[in-house]
């Protein structure tokens, strides 16, 4: 079982809430969920709306279009029957004697049963939950702390109403009730606080402002340190600041901040101070589309700021994996003493997906410090590829020079073209060891494929739902999905060359940019590629499809 | 107007004091940077301070490279941005005595809005500007504190701005301790710095510099000429007589000393959930465990 719902209106006219209270709900008696919101640059107006995906089975990417679609205006309405199924049908208020294949509200019943001026929306929840086997007792969770208990109370009445109204056509899975909610933005913010996160500052920007904000919302529980920065530079210098001295420290961003953060970058990286970077995708140029997704940063990220040295660029496959990658990001900032950056974009940021919840026995924090009094310490040693850090106050004695510089190994500034070259030797070296350390892509599917999908960050799951679909079509598809997308190790695609007749590269831009650097370091090229660059997500029919278009142009 | 004292005092038992190096510097001979360096060598001794106690903070130019001829731990940034970088620092152990090092470019120019912003945000440290208004390291272009009209090596025909006032800025923004000192007066700069380490909160020291290779306008006969002490009888918490005061530059004079005080709340101390430098908080990953179950 696989259903889709689309919530659709004006900015501010709930679309989140209905949302939250469906997704909440549903997950709650048992169902699978994902969902992901589809909204412009603006506070109010406009036309919005929430995808949420129901199974039983977990479920990686959305559908575009709905089998019930809840239309909160008269501009929502007039798109229904666009982001329909053909059997789809249609929530609205208005008069009963319209088509008969909407779910019509009739107003003036509405207004008799409830004085909520959300009735409709709530109604509409209440419907849905019946349609998908809720006892009417989970109506009792419909209500929000922050609003009166009349406004509770009326809302309820709409949703009792709604809930009348419709028949149970599907029932909750027995086995998935332990699971949480979580968006992508939040759950890098929880990969940083597990990890030992005690500094974030930033400055706001879409699509990543939610890590600023879900870390803001812990800060005393969590005793840690969140700052809104007077601009992008502030964000990440006063990080590498707060990481100068000894805490793990982050900035987050979308590709406008980063640009502006670059020269940083590269401080962080001569001055080996470790530091975690996101960088949550929105389409460019400039302020580009501050809402939509791309995966359109990655060639810019993989080269950003002046100079050669050696940096870390991972990409999350999804929700889950985002805790566990950003988790990972700060022990390898520990261990090699470089800036790492967590690439995620606005799909990521603003899906939530119901997953186990975060198991935090395995992790470990590895912080690669030398806290012993060490006679003659040298913070920069020119062998030292990793470990063997001290920072102001570890200890009585070791004074610390943090540089900008070529400097030596003790961080006094120096032009000596000895340590110039053993400084640049240090760094290669360093992006060696990192190659061999990070974690090898994914395989996924049919073992004896014929065609690989290789893939990045959150298109994974997209990816993943077509090949499930197409293997079931018969086709012997596989897919590589890569979160640790740089530096790769050039043998990185040595075990799956062989068997591939075709290669299909699958990424959120126009220009192919892993397909590139996967070129560039392993020789490995692309036969054909899939790709979306309209602000718009993957869909699993969206990759199907293409897919069909590349095969037959083969035939 | 009274005269300003000039002579240079020397240090009595310099190879006692632990913040003294043997560096090299790259500094011009005669330049103002070597009286601002012995004032804060010798005023850290005096006050019993160790070099593991402070923690020297620059972004780039001639004054930024400070923090290298200093015994003391550093933290050399870019330019322009000690101050956010001093923030990071100070919010992760904030048990330094933290100084900022830099100069009017630096400071004023590439790091103007985080000068601005700081000022709001109330760090506990010293900032010592090294005010000699012309750009050192790049060769003698005008600094945003270079006088209208002045000719430089870059603004041949003078320059084209008005001069930036800093503490007329940092006054008019709510700055809780604003001075003015001068490289040429080191008893009156030692005053100055052992004031702004009593204070706890933001305390900017505009100290005049001559730049003797790019600056021959405003040399140090044309500061001594000029500086003046201000006079026992302002009041420090007028605000308002403190901007006043602060508009006298140039030929009018240049008052020297403690210009506007006012005691304020410091970062840290705004910040009451926590009650430990961040550093010494323990942390582990099952710490966010009760977060998750939150979500169930």
């Amino acid at each position: 079982m696989k259903k889709t719902i689309i919530v659709a209106g004006a900015a501010g006219e709930g679309i989140n809430t209905v949302e939250r209270f469906i997704e909440r709900i549903l997950k709650k008696v048992g169902y699978e969920i994902f969902s992901y919101k589809n909204y412009m640059s603006r506070v109010r107006g406009g036309y919005n709306y929430s995808t949420i995906v129901i199974s039983d089975k977990p479920i990686l990417s959305i559908e575009d279009q709905a089998d019930y679609f809840v239309a909160l205006n008269q501009v929502a309405y007039a798109n229904a029957r666009l982001q329909l199924k053909e059997d789809g049908i249609c929530l609205v208020e208005g008069d009963p004697s319209e088509e008969k294949e909407n779910l019509i509200f009739d107003r003036s019943l509405l207004k008799e049963v409830s004085k909520s001026k959300n009735a409709f929306s709530m109604a509409a929840v209440g419907a849905l939950l019946r349609v998908f086997g809720c006892e009417q007792e989970v109506l009792n969770d419909l209500n929000n702390s922050k609003w009166t208990d009349e406004v509770n109370a009326s809302n309820m009445q709409a949703a009792v109403f709604g809930f009348e109204k419709t028949q149970p056509l599907f029932a909750p899975p027995e086995n998935l009730k332990t699971r949480i909610l979580m968006g992508g933005n939040q759950a890098v913010a929880l990969g940083a606080l597990s990890a030992g996160l005690s500094f974030y500052s930033a400055y706001p920007m879409a699509p990543s402002t939610g890590i600023m904000t879900y870390l803001a919302s812990v800060e005393k529980e969590m005793h840690i340190i969140v700052e809104q920065a007077e601009d992008e530079i502030a964000g990440i210098m006063a990080a590498v600041g707060a990481s100068s001295n000894g805490v793990r420290a982050m900035t987050g961003t979308s590709g406008g901040g980063f640009a502006l953060k670059v020269e940083t970058i590269g401080f962080a990286a001569v001055s080996e101070t470790p530091i975690v970077i996101a960088n949550v995708q929105r389409p460019g140029p400039a302020t580009g589309l501050p809402t939509r997704t791309e995966q359109a940063d990655l060639a810019f990220v993989a080269t950003a700021s002046q100079g050669e040295f050696s940096r870390i660029i991972l990409a999350p496959l999804t929700v889950e994996d985002a805790f566990y990658t950003t988790f990972r990001a700060f022990n390898l900032a520990d261990e090699y003493q470089v800036p790492v950056v967590i690439l995620t974009d606005q799909l990521l940021a603003d899906t939530t997906q119901s997953i186990p919840k975060f198991k935090t026995d395995d992790l470990k924090i590895e912080r690669h410090l030398n806290t012993e009094i060490t006679p003659d310490y040298k913070r920069y040693a020119f062998d030292q590829i990793s470990g063997n850090r001290k920072y102001p106050g570890i200890d009585a004695e070791t004074l610390i020079m943090t540089d900008s510089h070529v400097h030596d190994e003790y961080g006094a500034v120096t032009e000596e073209v000895e340590a110039t070259l053993a400084l640049k030797r240090k760094f290669l070296k360093r992006i060696e060891a990192i190659k061999k350390t990070l974690k090898k892509p994914l395989f996924y599917g049919d073992q004896a494929y014929e065609t690989l999908f290789i893939t990045w960050g959150s298109t994974y799951g997209a990816l993943k739902d077509a090949v499930d679909e197409l293997i079931l079509k018969g086709e012997k598809v596989a897919l590589l999905a890569f979160s640790d997308v740089f530096p790769l190790d050039k043998e990185v695609m040595d075990p799956y060359v062989s068997q591939a007749k075709c290669i299909i590269n699958v990424e959120g831009n126009a220009m192919n940019q892993f397909g590139m650097i996967l070129r560039m370091e392993t020789g490995v090229m692309f036969d054909a590629s899939i790709n979306k660059y309209d602000g718009r997500p993957f869909s699993s029919a969206y990759i199907i499809n293409e897919f069909e278009v590349i095969n037959h142009g083969k035939h | 107007m009274v005269n300003i004292n000039t002579t240079f005092e020397g240090e009595k038992n310099k190879s006692d004091n632990p913040f003294v190096t043997n560096n090299p510097t790259s500094w011009c001979p005669g330049c103002g940077n070597f009286s601002i360096l012995d004032s804060i060598n010798q005023t850290l001794h005096e006050l019993d301070y160790k070099p593991q106690d402070v923690l020297m903070v620059s972004g780039i130019g001639q004054a930024a490279k400070l923090p290298h001829y200093i015994r003391a731990h550093g933290l050399n940034t870019l330019h322009g941005r000690a101050i956010p970088a001093a923030m990071g620092a100070q919010a992760a152990n904030d048990t330094f005595k933290l100084f900022i090092t830099s100069g009017d470019g630096d400071t004023y120019g590439e790091g103007g809005n985080h000068f601005m912003h700081n000022i709001r945000r109330n760090l506990d440290l010293v900032h010592i500007v090294h005010d000699n208004q012309v750009y050192g390291l790049t060769k003698g272009q005008g600094s945003p504190t270079t006088a209208m009209g002045q000719k430089t090596r870059l603004q041949f025909d003078g320059m084209r701005h008005d001069p930036l006032n800093p503490v007329a800025l940092a006054i008019s923004l709510g700055c809780g301790f604003v001075a003015r000192s001068f490289s040429g007066d080191p008893k009156h700069l030692k005053e100055m710095i052992k004031a702004a380490m009593a204070y706890k909160g933001y305390a900017l020291i505009d100290v005049m510099q001559p730049c003797v290779t790019f600056n021959h306008v405003n040399t140090f006969k044309w500061y001594k000429d000029r500086a003046f002490y201000i006079p026992e009888t302002h009041d420090p918490t007028d605000k308002v007589r403190a901007f006043e005061l602060a508009q006298t530059f140039g030929d009018a004079g240049i008052p020297m000393g403690i210009l506007y005080r006012e005691e304020k709340s410091t970062f840290m101390q705004r910040i009451p959930h926590i009650d430990r430098p961040l550093i010494a908080y323990p942390r582990k990953p099952s710490d966010i465990d009760g977060l998750i179950d939150q979500m169930v």
